[in-house]
């Protein structure tokens, strides 16, 4: 394993990325950096601009709005760069799948590396994604 | 009159004209400021009516410009001094504005009025010395040399007429006002050429000779002095943080930085002095490149509007360059000139022993401080940030790129020279060059290391490098900027001009009602005046109303005051 | 030999001290928080990671201006930290190396703004104005309480302030306290942490002037900044405390002057919310400009 790659597996900045949802993951994100979490510890950090980050958390069901803009944000997006898919809608539109407004799938239009299910998923379970993102990739490699 | 005095002064020089080490340095600058603002006019006046008039002029200005330096003699020194403020009036007068007009008369009634002041102060100086010499006497008094003490009161009138002659040319306070209406509606060149590097030298030149030489300060006018510097330097770089036109935004640095000099000169050491005049050189240098360039702009955007310019950077990407230059050497950032002289200003004033020494000093670092923000401003709004819809059609114009070889060549030699005279100022002798105005030594503190600090930049700038060289630059991505994933075309509404960017500080407490009497001119002694004027003017109209009883009564009125006095 | 310098503590040391004083910042911060907070060579790592990653460009920004803004601001970084470390060890500044120090301390400022200038965003340019608002707001203070050692020493030379202080620390006078108190909060805002962090505001602007950079040129800020919190509190050091003395006790001393130092800067950053840039600027030039006024006063009547 690479040293760039070991040095981001023990700093991924993450940047938080709403693409329609109804905020409940957002929250839940958030979440993770409290005391009882404290996802810092990991070196990771919640950083504002895109041009920052090294994990995309990408919550929400990719409505018509969002699609240009996503993938617009995604080319901005300095690489190496991982994405995780966060909460049902963003894994598989949930009960949006039908709707008029949600066109594509969030991995259609983005790769994604983590599915985090849930409604909103527990901090615990994103936690839990990361680490097996972590795993994932410093595996492979 | 004076040409007869002149005629005779040619033909016999001896007693009339006389150099100096300090003379020849400024008549060297001039020499190379006349060449720079020539090459410069080629292109940028090119078409307008009266060319050939415009070149008799600049040169005129320069043989004058020699004629002051050189002149031995006061009366020789007034005249040449006079046709400087005459051939001013007629270089301002070429700018195409609708204020030009007002601004050129402006400049005649101060620097004229001045004139006179500074005529009143060689009378009182042939009072005080020579009184019984006759008007021969007059017409030969020599400069050099005369150390009058400032004890008795027409001394120290006469050293304030001198001083205000010296204030309103140089553009200090509060004789500045014509300065920054030049600035805006003079053309460029005139600009640089005059209010920006001639006749700043001009000015200092006649404050140090007339101070050290002529007469012998007191502590109490030294403080006087350092007074008028500091006010000048903080409080016209205050009214440039908020300008909305490029260059009487750099007018008003035009008078801020003379406040550098006066401060320095006031100091009353070697050191101060030394860098007064040091500092009067570099200024001539930086502000002629910053005029230079911001015309080169202005003309570039067709506008001097800072709303309307932006992004600049792309079309003349050079003038950036040597702006950005300039405005680090004018913000006094190490290791350019403005640097240089204003740390020996600062020494100067430190060992100045004056009382209030570390009000001076305040003013003179803050002031470096602010106009730093206002040049930061300046590089945002005018060649940094977002094109403006004027800008976007010059870049997409791809014959409208690049700078003409006649608005380069200044433009490179200035910001080569503000560079290398920072970089290099620690071997500059100053007691050689500034004699006799700078006597003492100025060994003792010395310069500062400008030679040690640059390597260690240059180290940093390597450093920096080489971290870069680490990373990943050569795989560069041009990618849209991150404005939460909207495009910045399709909203030119998200377009920060920065015009309004110290809005904020003009909106502060005290600071809101100054800016408002600014504003209302209240400072500006021409306007002031010119109301005082009129206000006589509304009282003889009373007066003379043509109603016979009103006579009658001023009859009567003047009868009885006789009588009083006669009895 | 001042490339020896430069080379051994301008750059390195320098930059080691400072990485460990950003640990400190954050674990302090997560410790405040109840939080556990980053492994101690979490500043490292990021600077490595950020080395690695991909530099991208916005679009139609000056592209020159926007990759050496950074450089210069850190070759200013270094140029300051050697000065201070030639005058600690080897007393060889040189007269006025008081102005220049200060002066060198504002080209960091000055490098942010020009980047985020060149970065053709509007947040970016937002960010940088008001980095340029607050530096004119704390430089009038800071200068006033930078004053009151050189008013003590009767010197700008910052070598002859280390020895003036041999007998008695500035930091034990009335005006030597109140001149610290101010200097920290200017440090604070020369920082830009809370409440001063007007210029990044991440909530807000999403980053300030720093938002367009990415991979090197992000490493190179933050390793800039990560060497300003060392070099700002070594700086008050020198002028309120006499330099770093590394003999007998005086090592727990030092230890206790600087990390004290940086801790009161840290809590101060973790017990306060942002203020808006009006509300610093009138702080700055208020009360602030008041209390070095009174200081400046104080030191000159010999107190």
């Amino acid at each position: 394993m690479s040293l760039k790659l070991k040095a981001l597996l023990k700093s991924p900045w993450v940047f938080h990325l709403s693409t329609g949802s109804c905020n409940n993951c957002d929250i839940e994100i958030l979440d993770c950096l409290t005391p009882r979490f404290d996802i810092e510890r990991f070196g990771m950090l919640l950083i504002g601009s895109i041009k920052h980050a090294d994990v995309l958390l990408i919550t929400g069901s990719c409505n018509r709005m969002s699609v240009e803009r996503l993938k617009a944000l995604y080319e901005q997006v300095p690489k190496p760069c991982l994405v995780i898919a966060i909460g049902t809608c963003a894994g598989s539109r949930g009960i949006f799948k039908d709707s008029y407004n949600c066109p594509v799938p969030l991995d259609k239009i983005v790769p994604v590396d983590v599915y985090i299910p849930g409604c909103p998923p527990k901090p615990e379970a994103m936690i839990a994604g990361v680490v097996k993102l972590i795993e994932k990739v410093g595996g492979a490699k | 009159m004076s040409f007869k005095l002149i005629v005779d002064a040619l033909k016999n020089p001896d007693g009339f004209f006389a150099s100096t080490p300090l003379s020849l340095l400024c008549a060297a600058f001039a020499a190379l400021f006349f060449i720079l603002i020539v090459i410069y006019s080629i292109k940028h006046m090119k078409g307008r009516k009266g060319i050939w008039r415009y070149y008799i002029y600049t040169i005129a200005t320069f043989a004058s410009t020699l004629g002051v330096l050189f002149a031995a003699n006061f009366m020789i020194l007034l005249i040449f001094w006079g046709f400087l403020g005459l051939l001013l009036y007629l270089m301002i007068a070429f700018g195409r504005k609708e204020g030009t007009p007002a601004t050129a008369r402006k400049a005649l009634i101060i620097v004229g009025a001045t004139d006179v002041l500074m005529l009143f102060g060689i009378v009182l100086i042939w009072k005080i010395t020579a009184g019984s010499s006759g008007f021969q006497g007059l017409l030969h008094m020599p400069i050099t040399g005369m150390g009058i003490p400032l004890s008795g009161t027409a001394s120290v009138i006469a050293y304030l007429c001198f001083a205000s002659a010296a204030f309103a040319k140089a553009g200090a306070m509060p004789f500045h006002t014509w300065v920054p209406d030049t600035a805006e509606n003079a053309p460029t060149p005139v600009t640089a050429y005059l209010p920006a590097s001639l006749d700043k030298l001009l000015g200092i030149y006649l404050l140090a000779r007339v101070t050290l030489d002529v007469f012998q300060m007191t502590p109490t006018m030294n403080t006087i002095l350092m007074a008028i510097g500091s006010i000048t330097i903080v409080a016209a770089v205050m009214m440039a943080l908020i300008q909305h036109d490029l260059k009487r935004l750099l007018g008003y640095h035009a008078v801020s930085q003379v406040g550098y000099m006066v401060l320095g000169i006031g100091t009353g050491n070697p050191i101060g002095i030394a860098g007064g005049l040091f500092h009067m050189f570099n200024h001539a240098i930086y502000k002629s490149c910053l005029f230079l360039s911001g015309g080169a702009a202005e003309r570039k955007a067709g506008t001097g509007n800072l709303a309307q310019m932006g992004g600049l950077v792309k079309a003349i990407p050079l003038v950036f360059m040597t702006f950005l230059i300039a405005s680090l050497a004018i913000s006094g950032v190490p290791p350019m000139n403005g640097f240089a002289s204003k740390w020996l200003v600062y020494q100067g004033v430190i060992t100045s022993g004056d009382s209030l020494w570390v009000l001076w000093l305040i003013a003179a670092m803050l002031g470096s401080a602010l106009t730093l923000a206002s040049f930061m401003k300046l590089i945002h709004t005018v060649f940094l940030g977002q094109p403006s819809e004027g800008v976007k059609k010059i870049l997409a114009d791809k014959k409208q790129k690049g700078t003409g070889l006649s608005t380069a060549i200044p433009l490179v030699v200035l910001s080569a020279l503000c560079v290398s005279i920072g970089v290099f100022a620690w071997k500059i002798p100053f007691g050689a060059l500034f004699r006799p105005e700078v006597s003492g030594p100025i060994d003792s503190p010395g310069i500062w290391q400008s030679g040690t600090a640059t390597l260690m930049l240059i180290a940093g700038l390597v450093i920096g490098y080489l971290i870069y060289l680490a990373g990943t630059l050569k795989k560069a991505r041009v990618v849209e900027p991150f404005v939460g994933g909207e495009t910045l075309e399709e909203n030119p509404d998200m377009r920060v001009s920065g015009v309004d960017f110290y809005k904020t500080i003009m909106e502060l407490g005290l600071l809101k009602g100054i800016y408002r009497w600014a504003e209302k001119k209240l400072f500006d002694l021409y306007v002031v005046a010119g109301k005082f004027v009129a206000g006589f003017g509304v009282i003889f109209s009373f007066m003379h109303n043509g109603i016979l009883s009103r006579y009658f009564l001023w009859f009567i009125i003047g009868l009885v005051v006789l009588c009083i006095v006669l009895i | 030999m001042t490339f020896v310098y430069l080379l051994v503590f301008g750059f390195a040391a320098t930059a080691v001290l400072g990485l460990i004083t950003s640990w400190i910042d954050r674990k302090v911060t997560a410790r405040v928080q109840y939080r556990v907070g980053p492994p101690f060579l979490q500043p490292i790592i990021d600077i490595v990671k950020l080395l690695g990653k991909e530099t991208v460009i916005p679009a139609g920004a000056s592209k020159r201006t926007f990759l050496i803004a950074p450089v210069i601001g850190i070759s200013g970084v270094i140029a300051v930290a050697t000065l201070l470390w030639v005058n600690q060890f080897f007393s060889e500044g040189f007269m006025g190396d008081w102005i220049v120090a200060i002066y060198l301390l504002a080209i960091p400022s000055l490098s942010i703004i020009l980047g985020g200038f060149a970065s053709r965003n509007p947040l970016a340019s937002l960010g940088a104005s008001r980095e340029m608002k607050l530096v004119i707001a704390y430089e009038l203070p800071f200068i006033l309480a930078a004053l009151v050692p050189v008013i003590n020493a009767h010197s700008i030379r910052l070598s002859v302030i280390i020895d003036s202080q041999a007998g008695g620390v500035f930091a034990g006078n009335i005006s030597g306290i109140l001149a610290l108190t101010v200097a920290i909060l200017c440090v604070q805002a020369k920082l830009a942490l809370v409440p001063f962090d007007i210029p990044e505001a991440e909530t807000e602007i999403t980053g300030g002037a720093l938002i367009e950079y990415s991979g090197p040129g992000l490493a190179i800020f933050k390793l800039m900044k990560n060497m300003l919190f060392f070099v700002l509190p070594f700086f008050l050091i020198i002028l309120f405390f006499g330099g770093l003395r590394l003999n007998g006790i005086n090592i727990l001393w030092t230890v206790l002057e600087y990390v004290g130092i940086v801790a009161i800067i840290t809590v101060i950053r973790n017990t306060n919310p942002r203020v808006r840039i009006d509300q610093a600027v009138r702080f700055f030039w208020g009360p602030i400009t008041l209390i070095a006024v009174v200081a400046v006063v104080l030191a000159l009547k010999g107190l």
